[in-house]
């Protein structure tokens, strides 16, 4: 009966631990915000100091970022 | 290390714990309904069915604390335990930190029962239907994969085998007509009647497995 114990516990702990790491792996390739997830950059606000940019990712959400025009991002996307 | 790194840990591990929730969940209810014919009436199931809400703690700690040194969400030490208090979709969060009090309540009570009695510990427990109703809502609202198809398959038949399960396990039970005779024939005192499905002195089933 320890046996059957441990056992289940054993297998049950082992499939967990396997889905855990399948499943970091492929939301961190394939997933959103993935390393292939891909966003578009849907309207862009200019004012002096900053660019506020609205982008949505490929999971449908939507976001307002707000960049400083002189910063290395602003800058290495040729704003 | 990519800058996205904690953030697929949380996701792996949010979903980890809700598959592990879903299994310790339908587990008890499916020992609770007496289903397979004796089969889930074993002790080891019991136990592994305590032992799948203990491992989905362990996951769901894991879900909690990467949160913290994660740079895009910004979680402080308070969002994780204070419902609402989460700038990152504020209701999606604060269903899940309720979803969280809710697992500790159910995992902890297999723990307290001998203290709190049996009837107050069914009562306890009865929370876990609550809480799996809120860890499912949590991972619709909150989850980043949440649009993905398996996921969205992964929530709903969750979703369905609990409702079933427990649709089931709740329904009337359907006696044959001829079992009370029998019973009253075997046990002409009713007081001997209840010593014959339950230990002396109490109310309480045989097996705790049959106690939910």
């Amino acid at each position: 009966m320890n046996t059957r114990y441990a056992t289940s516990k054993i297998m049950l702990t082992c499939a967990s631990v396997l889905a855990f790491t399948g499943i970091a792996t492929w939301v961190g390739i394939n997933g959103p915000f993935g390393s292939s997830a891909n966003a578009q950059v849907q309207s862009q606000q200019q004012s002096p100091v900053t660019q506020r940019v609205r982008i949505r990712d490929d999971d449908g959400q939507a976001y307002t970022i707000t960049i400083p025009r002189n910063s290395p991002v602003a800058r290495s996307r040729g704003s | 290390l990519d800058p996205h790194f904690f953030w697929y840990l949380t996701r792996a591990a949010g979903i980890v714990t809700f598959a592990l929730l879903t299994f310790s969940t339908a587990l008890g209810i499916s020992i609770s309904a007496r289903l397979g014919h004796g089969l889930l009436e074993k002790p080891w199931v019991y136990e592994l069915h305590k032992f799948a809400a203990l491992l989905a703690l362990g996951f769901l700690s894991i879900h909690i604390v990467v949160l913290l040194p994660d740079p895009w969400t910004s979680f402080h030490l308070i969002d994780l335990f204070v419902p609402g208090s989460a700038a990152y979709r504020p209701i999606a969060t604060a269903v899940g930190v309720l979803a969280m009090y809710g697992a500790l309540v159910g995992t902890f009570s297999f723990y307290i029962k001998k203290w709190i009695g049996y009837r107050a510990w069914r009562w306890l427990h009865y929370t876990t239907f609550g809480t799996f109703m809120l860890a499912l809502l949590h991972g619709t609202l909150a989850g980043t994969d949440s649009s993905q198809a398996w996921v969205e398959l992964m929530y709903a038949s969750a979703g369905l085998l609990v409702l079933s399960l427990s649709l089931y396990r709740f329904m009337p039970e359907p006696r044959p007509r001829s079992a009370r005779p029998q019973l009253r024939r075997l046990f002409p005192d009713p007081a001997l009647a209840q010593q014959s499905v339950s230990p002396p002195g109490t109310n309480e089933p045989r097996h705790p497995a049959l106690s939910a």
